[in-house]
């Protein structure tokens, strides 16, 4: 996500990411990772259902994402402590002003993560084009 | 599509002051990411 910040301010927009969990976590992870973007947090949830997104066990470790983490600990990474709410899923979303939602990727399972590609794509595309189509299931 | 309904959601920022989501786009767009947690 942070390679991709130069990418998204060059196309004039902003990265802006909300988290589940308290204030105090985002401020810990902010200033560990030195990150150069809005972090923010909803702890009720509220913005990731009124933006459509996913929240449930099954979603989070069925075999789907039983997959999407293999792939991820062969590539290397590795999850550290979670805050917030496990079982809620993310996905994201691109907004032009007055507030038309160009893009949406809703991730269906822990792994699922939002395609950088069609992020920048929907970004600096002016109108919608085929990929304003929301994935999901 | 349109925004409106999480426009007027309320969110807060690491100092636990309150932020108005629809304001992150008034002005430019935004790629919003919503994440299941942090690290």
């Amino acid at each position: 996500m942070r390679d991709a910040l130069d990418d998204i301010r060059k196309a004039g927009a902003e990265l802006v990411v909300v988290g589940s969990g308290r204030p105090e976590h985002a401020r810990e992870f902010r200033d560990a990772q030195r990150l150069r973007f809005p972090l923010l947090v909803d702890p009720e949830l509220a913005s990731f259902r009124a933006a459509g997104l996913r929240r449930g066990v099954l979603s989070t470790i069925g075999p789907r994402a039983l997959g999407h983490a293999l792939r991820a600990l062969r590539s290397g990474a590795r999850q550290g402590a979670t805050r917030g709410d496990p079982w809620q899923l993310g996905g994201a979303l691109v907004i032009r002003p007055p507030g038309e939602i160009a893009w949406r990727h809703v991730s269906r399972e822990a792994g699922d993560h939002p395609p950088l590609d069609e992020l920048l794509r929907a970004l600096r595309r002016g109108g919608r084009g085929k990929n304003g189509l929301v994935r999901a299931t | 599509m349109d925004a409106r309904e999480l426009g007027r959601i309320q969110v807060l920022d690491p100092d636990g002051r309150e932020v108005r989501l629809g304001d992150l786009w008034r002005e430019r767009p935004v790629a919003l990411v919503f994440i299941r947690h942090f690290g």
